[in-house]
């Protein structure tokens, strides 16, 4: 349960789930290729025999681009209000795609399938997409205590008491970081929550919820810290980038092209971070399962050998988990293949609280 | 006998130039409307109560019964006001009585001693708001004879309103306190600008129009608390305790249209000096790293204007930086004072501070040293201000980096202020000469300084620097501490042009103020084609010694490539006038083997047609090549080649794909 192993192995994994991570990518590719292709259409139609358009290729030029959009600016409101809407179309695709991707993770050692990823998808989109709503909601109530408590502190709760803006960024400086630790840590408890839901079948997804949320509590140095190293990599990747982005220009053809492979590449890894923490979560979740289940760990050192699963769990708690699952007997089956059970922190043999 | 010669020539030239200089040129200005203030500043009830002691001389050759004042405060004494009733925003209006403003004249007396204070009446100048209580006339009981000055005492209170447009109070002790007295109007003799006769030029406060006021000396004694620090037009001349917690400060400003000043107890005052003026930045305690962008930018304009227009002639210039909560008194000018943009500086290259304080500090020589009338042409100041605000920003900051300079993304101020005209919805809504309270349908902002401010660079490229300069120098030094009108200003261009262009632009520059100020034609000139075609001999049917002879076309003429070497090609290069301006414009046409031919067009036919039959074909032709007609709509359509490079496309779009991928990761950030 090293957090650093951990994040590694979360790495691994996602390698090691390659054709997934490439069909992801290649969605929002495609999707992206959207909105980039058919600006290209619209400059190429309207100012691709200018000689102004010259001027945009060393740097922007900002009365090049403004009569641009002054004369076709609805072509444009088109495009960028085709982004608008597709975006949170996409995250909902992202939140049917969850299913699939963290059941990968839990049968990391199996086969992929894209049959059976779309399965997933499918088998699990209504509880993810509940969790989703959860989570919306949650990040928005915390958003709103953060934010609001900050304003109640610095301004006594109405604007006029507004005096100077150093208070403000002085909060700022404060209540941001906070507000982003507190985002990212319920933002890991909901890809806890993921895991649960797909390694115990419930379809009580506020319950699985909380329980994520006390065993990341209970470990929360080395939950957090995993989690944060996926996003230092994320910071990492983006700063590579614009080192990139600032030697190379973009001034030439050739240029362009090396800057493309550069984008894309940060792209594909920018998606890779998400699928690393997911895929680290769900590394992590089983280790501390099994430190928490020493009994199922032997199970499944046993099972080892015949099933790459991630861990057995306890045959404890499985009369409770059909209870939870009686309405989705499809999943029932799958747990019971895979002796899967529940498990809490606070309940049952595992409970140390 | 030598020394004699010598003698009278110079008493003759001193007589020549004293002909020429003005009766007030032991002044600086006429000094018609001054002012001896008394103030005494209540900071609970946000009032001031004061005595005005005004000298005015009538320099008409009227005989005047009645003077005019303005009392704008009333604008915000409630919302039947012409100000208020515009539904123009500024913020929202008070919740409190605390919030409005007022002013009360409460005595007003001439110096024989004859109360006018019942011959008090509001009048209403520019529309039939009864209810408008921003201008007042006063009878007077003894006329006052042209050329004959008159002092008359007045009492009046002032109530300040919470800030709106730029004048009140804000918190419990920021005050920014202008347009707070009775000011008197404008006589205009016939003949004096517009006037066909004589008469007052007092317009009410509308909520797009500024100021307009003679040249005076004020003397103002201003009691505050003593822990205030005070600012405020002209030199500090006297500062004194009064023992009962108050103190009295003493200021004088000579040859100004206007008195202004500031008081708080939070300010941080910084000297600084250029040349022989005086800096004063009163900066709140937060914002002291700003102090160089302010200090920096007005001594850049300083220097700018010094060279191309005039000098500065003051000894004092004050910059106010208002607190975060007092922005409603932020971007604003008045008399040797001037007030910045309050801001936390996020990164350098955000120019805010630095684009504010040059615009204000310009408003200086254009309204104020050179006192246009600027509610019934804008275009006179803002425009003008805005053109010079653009070059003194381009000349220090980059001409594409002087607004804002932050991670490739960088704006010039020139460009953006040539946008703000170019990007409006109707840029045909209302001509420059617009009075600024006739903008009903809008566009105030956008034609009075984007649309004059594009005008100006236009005439200055079509014209030259070195003219333009000339034209400025001239307007400036012929105009300073006097009213012109924008015909003054026309009269200038047409002299200057036609001494130092003759008649290359014509006999005068009329046409060109017909369709920019007067007008509201737009300008679009377009490069509409161009085309190559081989030349070959001429095919058909000919009558040839009374037979019909064909002349077959001969083979594959039109495959250029392969005869590229001894062909001959007619090309065609057609432009196009999309907008009602018309302009003489140059075109460039390219040939494929480097030569270069620069066309003149007097840009007025709807479609203009240039052919050559040579053995290059044409690869590029270029209306304005130079961009000398700055306010044509798009530059884009300027232009055609026929090798077009789309390399520029490929980099856009690749980094509109990599931007639309990063906002389609972002939404599952969190999720």
């Amino acid at each position: 349960m090293n957090p650093i192993a951990i994040f590694f192995r979360g790495i691994w994994d996602t390698f090691r789930l390659f054709k997934m991570w490439l069909l992801i990518f290649l969605l929002i590719f495609v999707l992206a290729a959207t909105v980039a292709v058919p600006f290209a259409n619209v400059m190429q139609n309207s100012i691709g025999q200018s000689l102004e358009l010259q001027k945009l290729l060393p740097e922007y030029d900002h009365t090049v681009f403004s009569d641009f959009r002054n004369v076709h600016g609805d072509k444009l409101s088109g495009i960028l209000g085709q982004l608008f809407w597709m975006a949170p179309l996409f995250l909902l695709f992202y939140v049917f795609m969850s299913g699939g991707i963290v059941k990968a993770y839990d049968q990391i050692g199996q086969k992929f399938s894209f049959q059976e990823f779309w399965g997933n998808c499918t088998r699990y989109f209504w509880r993810f997409f509940r969790l989703f709503a959860w989570l919306l909601l949650f990040q928005g109530v915390l958003a709103g205590i953060v934010y609001g408590v900050a304003f109640f502190i610095v301004l006594g709760g109405s604007w006029d008491n507004l005096r100077t803006e150093t208070p403000i960024i002085n909060a700022a400086k404060i209540v941001i970081p906070i507000h982003l630790i507190l985002a990212t840590f319920l933002a890991m408890v909901g890809d806890y929550t993921k895991v649960r839901l797909v390694k115990h079948g419930n379809w009580l997804v506020i319950e699985e919820f909380f329980k994520a949320e006390f065993m990341c509590i209970r470990y929360f140095f080395r939950t957090y810290f995993a989690y944060l190293l996926d996003i230092v990599l994320l910071v990492g990747i983006y700063v590579l980038y614009w080192f990139l982005a600032g030697k190379i220009g973009m001034a030439s053809t050739s240029a362009i092209l090396i800057m493309l492979i550069i984008q894309t590449l940060t792209m594909f890894f920018r998606l890779g971070t998400r699928l690393f923490a997911l895929g680290s979560v769900n590394a992590m979740y089983d280790g501390i399962y099994a430190k928490e289940n020493p009994a199922s760990e032997e199970e499944a050192e046993e099972d080892e050998a015949t099933v790459v699963a991630p861990v057995a769990l306890a045959d404890t708690d499985r009369q409770e988990d059909r209870v939870e699952d009686e309405f989705d007997e499809e999943d029932q089956d799958y747990n019971e293949r895979e002796h899967i059970t529940d498990w809490s922190p606070y309940t049952g043999d595992g409970g140390k609280l | 006998m030598k020394h004699l010669i010598t003698c009278i020539l110079l008493l003759l030239t001193s007589l020549a130039v004293y002909a020429q200089t003005p009766a007030w040129a032991t002044n600086l200005s006429p000094r018609i409307a001054n002012y001896d203030i008394s103030v005494k500043l209540d900071t609970a009830k946000k009032t001031l109560t004061c005595k005005e002691r005004l000298n005015w001389r009538n320099d008409s050759p009227d005989v005047i019964t009645e003077l005019q004042f303005h009392l704008y405060l009333n604008a915000f004494k409630n919302t039947k006001s012409t100000f208020l009733r515009s539904g123009a925003r500024f913020g929202r209006l008070p919740d409190d009585e605390l919030g409005w403003g007022w002013v009360d004249v409460t005595k007003i007396i001439d110096e024989n001693g004859n109360d006018l204070t019942e011959n008090i009446k509001f009048i209403h100048p520019d529309d039939d708001n009864e209810d408008d209580q921003t201008v007042i006339s006063v009878t007077l009981e003894e006329p006052i004879r042209p050329g004959a000055s008159a002092n008359f005492d007045i009492d009046f209170i002032s109530k300040l309103p919470r800030i709106i447009a730029r004048t009140g109070f804000a918190g419990d002790d920021y005050y920014f306190v202008v347009q707070w007295f009775p000011k008197i109007g404008v006589y205009e003799e016939a003949g004096e600008r517009y006037a066909t006769e004589g008469q007052w030029n007092c317009h009410q406060f509308h909520a797009s129009t500024e100021f307009f006021a003679d040249f005076g000396v004020y003397n103002v004694d201003l009691t505050v608390p003593e822990g205030f620090v005070v600012g405020a037009s002209g030199v500090l001349k006297d500062e004194k305790s009064n023992g009962d917690g108050t103190k009295t400060v003493t200021y004088r400003a000579e040859d100004v249209i206007d008195f202004a000043w500031t008081a708080s107890p939070d300010f941080t005052v910084i000297e600084d000096k250029w040349n022989r003026v005086d800096i004063k930045l009163m900066i709140q305690p937060e914002h002291e790293h700003n102090a160089d962008k302010y200090l920096g930018s007005v001594k850049n304009s300083m220097e700018y204007l010094a060279k191309h227009v005039g000098d500065y002639p003051y000894k004092t210039l004050t910059i106010v930086d208002p607190p975060l909560y007092g922005i409603g008194s932020s971007g604003m000018e008045y008399p040797t004072l001037i007030t910045g943009v309050p801001g936390f500086t996020i990164h350098e290259g955000i120019r805010q501070i630095e684009t504010v304080t040059v615009h204000e500090f310009v408003h200086q020589y254009f309204m104020q040293l050179v006192a246009t009338n600027e509610q019934e042409e804008a275009w006179l100041d803002e425009g003008f201000t805005t053109y010079y605000e653009n070059a003194i920003m381009d000349h220090y900051y980059g001409e594409k980096t002087s607004t804002t300079d932050v991670g490739g993304y960088h704006t010039g101020d020139k460009e953006d202020s040539r946008l703000r005209y170019t990007g409006m919805k109707n840029p045909s809504v209302a001509p420059c000469a617009t009075p600024g309270w006739e903008f009903k349908f809008g566009g105030y902002g956008d034609i009075a300084y984007g649309k004059t401010g594009a005008w100006l660079e236009m005439l200055k490229r079509m014209v030259g620097t070195t003219t333009m300069d000339n034209i400025m120098k001239t307007y400036f030094e012929r105009w300073k501490f006097r009213h012109p009108c924008g015909q003054d200003f026309i009269d200038v261009v047409n002299e200057v042009v036609l001494r130092e262009h003759g008649d290359k632009f014509g006999d005068d520059m009329n046409w060109f103020f017909d369709q920019v100020l007067y007008g509201t034609e737009v300008c679009d000139y377009k490069l509409a084609s161009i085309s190559n075609r081989v030349a070959g001999e001429p095919v058909g049917i000919f009558d040839k010694e009374g037979e019909k002879e064909w002349a077959a076309p001969e083979d594959e003429k039109e495959t250029e490539e392969e005869n590229a070497e001894d062909e001959i090609y007619k090309s065609r290069v057609v432009v196009q006038r999309l907008g009602e301006m018309m302009m003489p414009v140059d075109i460039l046409v390219h040939f494929d083997n480097g030569d270069e031919v620069l066309e003149k067009w007097d840009g007025k036919s709807r479609n203009f047609e240039l052919r050559y039959e040579r053995p290059d074909k044409v690869t590029w032709a270029h209306v304005d090549p130079e961009q000398k007609i700055y306010m044509d709509l798009n530059f884009n359509n300027n232009s055609i080649t026929k090798e077009p490079d789309d390399t520029p496309i490929k980099k856009w779009a690749t980094k509109v794909l990599f931007w639309a991928q990063n906002v389609l990761q972002s939404m599952f950030f969190f999720f």
